[in-house]
């Protein structure tokens, strides 16, 4: 590719400016990308999803046939691997997630309302056996199929009786989670065959003039990066502003995603980890000229300072996290550090590899 | 030569960056001797956030530093005020006097956040702004239109019911009684910042409130299988029938209507986008805006780079002007002028389809979502 890009970036820093490219990437370049994003790391990753909903369902059906302290414990690191794994796709939010509300049947958050809660709570109180059929739930609500309330049925209030012998409610609770964890895995198979090469995966791999959504490579990379910086987005404004609040008064340790699990660190750790794996299997840097690849370093400098914050506010541990001197500390340099991921990826990023992601067309309102 | 000829001349002699850097020492008195024509949002090289009056051909004649990033402009029936709103959820206004006085910077209440829209009475007096009202307790909100005293240094005076959830865009219907307010029908909650909370279930509608009473006079809801199609800008065509631009949150490949019409107790006309359009728009259309004489509708698409121009009479397509991230409408004439995310302002005149011409770029900068003629 051209050198062209030293020269760009120096306005790019400097100004906020961003010059015309004396060479752009070619079309096969941004093709190539976009196939190896789909290849490595998109499939792979929804196929993943699939596979560790299954064994999470296959760990309740085993838990409820003998349940035990000890299962349970079992069964909240299994559930702990699920919400790391849904990090994996979580941000890829176009296509097949956009459609029939499969983003919000699989996580049903913010939840406003507590709606998922208050369903999980109903169906152990009514302990209707029709609840219980295959594909019952996914006629329903949204809010009461995917991961939240799974995490509720499972270690919610009172979650005890999951294990308590001739609890006749916990026993109903443990068949409950079996079957929110069967939807999970109906949900995140649908996706893979959605995301198959007979569905979007050929829309994603094969722009085109005939392409109903992408017309050109470019635009295909363009989503991927948006998606990246939605992820950060999402990861300060869902996952981290809301429990941390601006000041110490307006901390809310209850609002941290997967808090009952103990996995709302996990989830946080999935977020960065899977932006750096897209990065990498699908070769941003590709598109870049050597001169430009400090923007690939500099994203994945940022995303390692968010894992080792990360690991200091394990160290300090969830909920006092929120509340310490030291955690609020580390949360808001997260905060910078993940908002400077998004940042670099939207700008720099953008800029370098000759995308056109306008001011308006990103973020309008 | 005049004053004003000198000034205008040396300005267009500084050019580009050099005007920029120089114009927040200058602004209230060149505002105050050169006739300020439009007003848009915008986003300073630095980054930062301004609101700025330009003058006919786009040139800034003032810029005022905004807290963060702004939406759009409202402007009063005699054109010596123009009030700047915070893009949600932000919780400033900024009022800026035509005539170059101080700026008044105005806060939302603790409980409130604006939407970036907001609109005059027909006398002035009082100013309506599309707000969210929230709570600390739940993530549940409601829209609202908060009522200001312009005499009272725009202290808040009360507020009526949007009659819907994310109040956007609100216009003065021309009786000068009726408020139309497009409650786009998303959620939002300031603690999720713009995180949008109930895609799901949805309802956006277009309602027509009583300017005094805040009683609901009339409302439009889309049917049930457009649940997802928010309504977010308007603009009145010379018959009083209310144009409408929406964002879809569903998949790209839905091709729904992205543009109607309603003219009050009536029935909403949904206009047919050409299928060789539809995929460039992205389920996106930006500002709608008539023109000086309401016979012709723009409504621009940012994400497809153009813009597209309805007939007012049957809600047809007439055709598109190309604008790369193109946004901000105003009125001229019979024509428009038209800005966009890389610094250019322009104009497009009759007959539609005509090409925009780049009458001012200010280097770095980018105009916001929306435009208006003072």
């Amino acid at each position: 590719m051209a050198k062209w890009i030293s020269a760009t970036l120096g306005l790019v820093m400097a100004g906020g400016l961003v010059m015309p490219a004396a060479a752009a990437p070619l079309e096969a370049d941004y093709q190539k990308v976009a196939q190896k994003a789909y290849g490595n790391y998109i499939l792979p990753s929804f196929e993943g999803l699939q596979g560790q909903a299954g064994r999470m369902e296959a760990q309740i059906k085993d838990f409820c046939a003998s349940p035990s302290i000890e299962a349970h414990d079992a069964v909240r690191s299994d559930f702990g691997r699920l919400v790391y794994q849904w990090g994996a796709v979580e941000f890829l939010r176009f296509g097949p997630m956009q459609s029939e509300n499969r983003f919000h049947r699989l996580l049903f958050w913010p939840d406003r309302k507590g709606t998922a809660l208050k369903k999980v709570r109903r169906a152990i109180n009514d302990q209707d056996a029709k609840r219980l059929e295959p594909g019952a739930l996914a006629s329903g609500s949204v809010a009461f199929q995917g991961l939240n309330a799974l995490e509720y049925a499972l270690f919610g209030e009172g979650y005890e009786s999951l294990w308590t012998k001739g609890d006749a409610k916990g026993a109903y609770r443990c068949e409950l989670a079996y079957a929110i964890a069967g939807n999970i895995v109906a949900t995140s198979s649908d996706l893979v065959k959605a995301w198959s090469m007979d569905g979007f995966g050929k829309t994603f791999t094969q722009p085109g003039k005939d392409n109903p959504v992408y017309r050109e490579g470019k635009e295909v990379v363009a989503e991927l990066v948006k998606a990246l910086g939605t992820n950060g987005q999402y990861f300060t404004d869902v996952k981290l502003l809301p429990v941390v609040g601006r000041e110490l008064r307006k901390a809310k340790p209850k609002k941290a995603m997967f808090r009952r699990a103990g996995a709302s660190l996990i989830s946080m750790q999935s977020s960065l980890d899977h932006a750096g794996q897209l990065i990498h299997e699908a070769d941003f840097e590709m598109l870049l000229d050597e001169d430009a690849w400090w923007i690939i370093n500099g994203a994945e400098f940022e995303l390692k300072n968010g894992s080792k914050t990360l690991k200091k506010l394990g160290e300090i541990g969830m909920p006092k996290a929120v509340t310490d001197e030291e955690g609020r500390k580390q949360f808001q340099y997260l905060e910078t550090v993940v908002r400077g991921f998004g940042e670099m990826m939207i700008s720099e990023y953008a800029a370098g590899a000759a995308l056109v992601i306008g001011f308006n067309s990103l973020d309008g309102d | 030569m005049s004053a004003l000829e000198l000034d205008r001349r040396q300005l267009l002699a500084a050019g580009g960056v050099a005007l920029i850097s120089g114009l927040i020492g200058l602004p209230r008195d060149l505002a105050a001797q050169s006739k300020a024509f439009f007003a848009s949002a915008v986003r300073l090289a630095d980054k930062s956030f301004a609101v700025q009056l330009l003058d006919e051909a786009g040139i800034p004649l003032a810029s005022y530093p905004l807290e963060d990033r702004g939406h759009d402009v409202a402007v009063s029936p005699k054109g010596d005020l123009v009030v700047a709103f915070a893009r949600r959820p932000g919780r400033f206004m900024l009022a800026i006097a035509t005539n170059g006085s101080e700026p008044n910077l105005i806060w939302a209440r603790e409980d409130r956040h604006y939407f970036g829209h907001g609109a005059f009475s027909i006398d002035g007096q009082l100013l309506y702004a599309a707000e969210n009202a929230f709570t600390d307790k739940d993530d549940i909100t409601h829209g609202v239109i908060g009522i200001y005293d312009v005499q009272a240094g725009f202290k808040r005076i009360g507020e009526h019911f949007s009659h819907g959830v994310g109040p956007h865009e609100i216009l003065l219907m021309g009786d000068g009684k009726t408020l139309a307010v497009a409650n786009g029908g998303i959620m939002t909650h300031p603690d999720y910042r713009r995180v949008k909370l109930n895609l799901d279930d949805m309802k956006p509608n277009l309602s027509f409130v009583d300017i005094t009473s805040g009683d609901l006079l009339d409302q439009m809801e889309l049917p049930a299988d457009l649940h997802q199609l928010s309504i977010r800008h308007m603009s009145i065509d010379k018959d009083q029938r209310v144009w409408f631009g929406c964002q879809h949150q569903g998949e790209l490949t839905e091709e729904v209507p992205l543009i109607g019409s309603y003219k009050r107790d009536g029935e909403v006309r949904m206009s047919e986008i050409p299928e060789d359009l539809f995929y460039s728009l992205r389920n996106y259309v930006g500002s709608v805006m008539c023109n000086g004489e309401g016979s012709l509708v723009a409504t621009s698409c940012p994400r497809g780079g153009k813009v597209l121009y309805w007939d007012v009479e049957r809600g047809t397509y007439l055709g598109e002007t190309a604008l790369r991230d193109g946004c901000g409408i105003a009125a001229w004439g019979k024509g428009f002028v038209m800005s966009n995310g890389i610094g250019d302002f322009g104009r497009v005149g009759l007959p539609a389809e005509s090409a925009f011409e780049v009458s001012h770029h200010q280097s770095g900068l980018a105009f916001d979502n929306h435009m208006i003629a003072l």
